[in-house]
């Protein structure tokens, strides 16, 4: 084989495995690992709330589309279909009958949604999608002991 | 018990009555399902949130939908990402709302069980653009709740939101929006 021939057939290996790379780390990335990374804040749902009401523009900045521990007293667990929400009620609502902070409990959580307390203290991870002036809304929510 | 203390009493009264039946009116959930649809030969997307807020009164048709658009879940993480941070741009628009009234409410019998084809119109807000739509839809009224599911088109010229011609082939210009939500009545 001349020395081109080698030259080529190098750059198109290299090539192959180029595109490989890029096709599996970067087009085809995982999601997130939100139940194992460090929130990017830590606050009470107080804290929480009371920011995004009084700073809405400033709040979505800082918190929407990061990971986020919340602690509160946890006022009720909704079941739709199989998705399990874990909800802090904020303020009464005349059009939803609350004002909340909702998280959507990754699937993994269902057994351990079961045995939770309501009225008692607990800590949430998750995922915050932002503030609809209704709800502070989470998703791929894990409890942390 | 003397007469102020019973007009307070009276008055009272008569207005948690009054906001009993406001709200016997209303049906609300959180947990609304929407998904969209773009299809083309090169790519088929869709992704979905199970986070919808929506409110009905049923005593005069008047509706709202609330959407957060960080609340769309993709298969791939580099769509979403591109999703909000491309053409989306949820930092700067992170809500997305549609507002209306059912046209038809009085031919809906709510005391009946049954499936009645509906027609709503109102204004749809997505990326900080408002359109006036018009919806056909469903509503059946089944088990004390109201399910509503609907099906419908928005272009994405309509909203300003743009496409790079380097993804022009991929993505739809026109997505298929699919609505789903059980309505359960109000109880204050």
């Amino acid at each position: 084989m001349n020395k081109w021939l080698k030259i080529i057939a190098i750059l198109a290996v290299i090539g192959v495995i180029a595109a490989g790379l890029v096709w599996k780390f970067y087009i085809n990335k995982p999601h997130a690992d939100i139940e194992n990374m460090m929130p990017d804040y830590t606050l009470s749902t107080q804290q929480l709330w009371k920011q995004y009401n009084t700073e809405l523009k400033l709040s979505d900045s800082l918190y929407t589309g990061k990971v986020i521990e919340i602690t509160g007293n946890l006022s009720k667990i909704d079941k739709v279909d199989s998705i399990v929400y874990l909800v802090f009620v904020m303020e009464p609502d005349p059009d939803f009958g609350d004002k909340t902070i909702r998280c959507e409990m990754l699937a993994k959580y269902s057994e351990e949604t079961a045995a939770v307390m309501v009225n008692a203290p607990l800590k949430v991870k998750g995922y915050c999608s932002g503030y609809d002036q209704t709800d502070i809304k989470f998703s791929k929510c894990s409890i942390i002991k | 018990m003397n007469a102020t203390v019973k007009s307070i009493f009276i008055v009272a009264s008569i207005s948690l009555c009054i906001i009993s039946a406001a709200n016997a009116q209303k049906y609300s959930t959180k947990n609304g399902k929407i998904s969209f649809f773009s299809q083309t030969t090169a790519e088929k997307i869709e992704a979905h949130n199970n986070q919808v807020n929506s409110a009905l009164d049923i005593s005069n048709g008047d509706f709202v939908f609330k959407v957060l658009i960080r609340g769309f879940e993709f298969e791939k993480a580099l769509m979403q990402e591109h999703f909000n941070e491309n053409y989306l741009e949820s930092d700067k628009y992170p809500n997305s709302i549609f507002k209306g009234k059912i046209t038809n409410i009085k031919d809906i019998n709510f005391t009946k069980e049954g499936k009645y084809n509906v027609m709503a119109e109102g204004n749809l807000t997505i990326h900080n653009v408002t359109q006036k739509v018009s919806v056909k839809g469903a509503l059946e009224v089944k088990g004390g709740d109201i399910l509503a599911d609907t099906k419908f088109n928005v272009m994405l010229s309509d909203y300003n939101i743009k496409i790079p011609n380097t993804v022009i082939n991929n993505i739809s210009e026109s997505l298929e929006i699919k609505v789903n939500v059980a309505l359960k009545k109000l109880n204050n």
